[in-house]
């Protein structure tokens, strides 16, 4: 197993923000970590890369390629960040630097990679600028963040994640910032160097439907915890878990007039309340309160229950009939 | 249906001031616009980033003047109506933004800021029934009145946002992106409060990158491209059978991420 994370624990002073007991990650697999904000998935993703902010405090276990990554030293951690994980943030002008022309940004990222002649180095930056669909011109090389479109940076941003061959890429919100037209074509460029790459992939975000385009598999955290996981088509079409449930009814239909479209006008699911803020989730099932199918049983910890791959914490899961339809207990609100 | 906002031939170009014989626009931002919104009907305003839905909605809810073309409010000159009558324009004209922290002043306490509208407009102060009537119309309690905006949550602060626009019952309730910086669950509630309110005196016109979303709300949708209007007209229609290449790249990039 690539990454084996064993009772995981992130605290932020008094605050426990992210409590995961047992999840793992194949090599090769693309997996969308789905929540909305405060749900900790962008804790959990950079606590993989030893990324968590200064103080955090982690305890149980994270294990990357049978290294322990939980109070692992910064060397360790730096030489995890250089050679297995990339990663992709949301702003990419943030994550460029300003003053450095492209080419020697993801020159820098080669070169850290691996140390070689200096015309290796440029015929590799060269192929990862094909890679990520940017013309390898020269005139690119030369070009500053500044001038370069919302779309191109994160191209580069992905350029020096991979430049590295990692075996596992997070990508935490990559196309959130973006036009749906250019996010189209990142999911589809992160899809197919996934592919190319045979890396694993970690689509952070809180859109399940940007998600589920990338991902053969979806894990859904709600309060720190995960709520629920499985392969994509199978949790979208049959959620177990009540927030899955009313997540997937809180977005709009498809655009086109096809099957699956919504009729117009009508209104969508919500969620009652809000989520709490931090330290006053509820004991027990964290989604207790909002949820439609409380039982008395949900003010103790939910089980992780589930056959197979397809797994969720909740002790009155969502019943889908013969049909595979939904019972409709989920989501109402 | 006599169309209640109209635009002909409207452009705009940042820093450029009015045209003038002497001194052409610089880069247009909106180029020889024309729209028609008919009264109580829901628009959406749909494209990609610096296509100039934006500005659009800027220029016909008085933020920026036009710089050439015309733009009129049931038949009257939008201009010459903000200039003789701004409190007269901005009750009928209201606008929500994406940004619903930025939308309040932090230092005031929520019921200051949903007062102020009316104070500056009707020059009247309103009564604690109106406030708690005003949100109870968009599903919140009168406990929020003493709240400042950083003890509030992004979408409750959205929904105010609404409740304040609403408050002096515009004819037209320009909406900005304002879904794009909620979570999934809590857009719904907003998208919601937006159908919901939108009646017969009221049009809503709605500006979104989302198509999805736009699609799910609007019955009208004006599409642009590169500050034109590249198709226009009912929803149904444009989704179903979309002439413009810019609608037909919408639809896809809508579809590729679409949970159905």
């Amino acid at each position: 197993m690539m990454l084996e994370i064993r009772d995981l624990t992130v605290r932020i002073g008094t605050h426990e923000i992210v409590s995961i007991s047992h999840f793992d990650l194949p090599r090769g697999r693309s997996l969308g970590l789905v929540g909305e904000s405060g749900s900790g998935k962008t804790l959990t993703a950079m606590s993989l890369a030893g990324l968590q902010p200064h103080d955090a405090e982690l305890t149980g276990s994270i294990r990357f390629d049978g290294d322990e990554v939980v109070g692992m030293g910064q060397r360790g951690l730096a030489d995890l960040r250089r050679h297995k994980v990339g990663l992709v943030f949301q702003d990419p002008l943030r994550a460029l630097n300003p003053t450095m022309r492209i080419g020697r940004q993801v020159g820098e990222a080669v070169r850290l990679a691996d140390r070689g002649p200096r015309e290796a180095v440029n015929g590799r930056v060269r192929e990862l600028l094909r890679q990520v669909q940017l013309p390898d011109t020269r005139e690119m090389l030369r070009r500053y963040p500044h001038q370069l479109s919302g779309g191109q940076r994160q191209r580069v941003l992905i350029a020096i994640a991979i430049a590295a061959r990692p075996v596992l890429l997070i990508a935490d919100e990559p196309t959130t910032a973006l036009d749906t037209t250019v996010q189209r074509e990142i999911l589809e460029l992160l899809t197919r160097l996934r592919a190319e790459e045979d890396m694993a992939l970690m689509f952070v975000s809180h859109d399940l439907g940007v998600v589920r385009a990338v991902s053969d598999h979806l894990a859904v955290m709600y309060g720190g915890r995960l709520v629920e996981a499985g392969p994509t088509e199978e949790v979208i079409e049959y959620p177990r878990h009540h927030y899955t449930a009313a997540l997937i009814a809180a977005n709009p239909g498809r655009v086109g007039l096809g099957e699956g479209s919504r009729r117009r006008g009508t209104p969508l699911h919500t969620i009652p309340g809000t989520v709490p803020a931090l330290g006053a989730f509820p004991t027990g099932c964290r989604f207790r309160g909002r949820c439609a199918a409380e039982i008395d049983r949900c003010a103790s910890v939910p089980p992780v229950a589930g056959d197979g791959e397809h797994r969720y914490a909740c002790w009155n899961p969502v019943q889908h009939d013969e049909e595979g339809v939904g019972d409709g207990s989920a989501g109402h609100g | 249906m006599a169309a209640l906002v109209t635009a002909e031939r409207l452009s705009f170009a940042y820093g450029g001031g009015q045209r003038t014989r002497r001194r052409p626009l610089g880069p247009l931002a909106l180029d020889r616009i024309d729209v028609a919104i008919e009264a109580g009907s829901s628009v959406g305003i749909v494209g990609g980033s610096g296509s100039g839905k934006s500005t659009l909605v800027r220029v016909l809810c008085g933020l920026l003047p036009a710089a050439d073309g015309e733009v009129r409010f049931a038949g009257r000159d939008l201009g010459g109506w903000l200039a003789e009558d701004p409190a007269g324009f901005r009750r009928a004209n209201q606008l929500v933004f994406q940004s619903p922290a930025s939308a309040f002043d932090p230092r005031m306490r929520i019921g200051r800021s949903l007062r102020e509208p009316v104070k500056a407009i009707e020059r009247r102060t309103a009564t604690d029934a109106e406030l708690a009537d005003w949100l109870a119309g968009v599903g919140l309690g009168p406990e929020v009145l003493a709240r400042y905006p950083h003890q509030l949550s992004g979408g409750q602060l959205q929904r105010i946002a609404i409740a304040r626009a609403l408050s002096l019952h515009p004819r037209v309730l320009y909406a900005d992106e304002p879904t794009s910086s909620l979570d999934v669950s809590v857009q719904a509630q907003v998208l919601n409060l937006l159908m919901a309110r939108r009646d017969a005196d009221t049009s809503l016109v709605l500006v979104s990158h989302d198509l999805a979303v736009v699609a799910h709300v609007c019955e009208q949708l004006i599409v642009m491209e590169d500050g034109r209007v590249v198709e226009a007209g009912s929803a149904e229609r444009i989704l179903a059978d979309p002439a413009s290449e810019a609608a037909r790249r919408l639809i896809a990039a809508a579809d590729a991420v679409s949970l159905a």
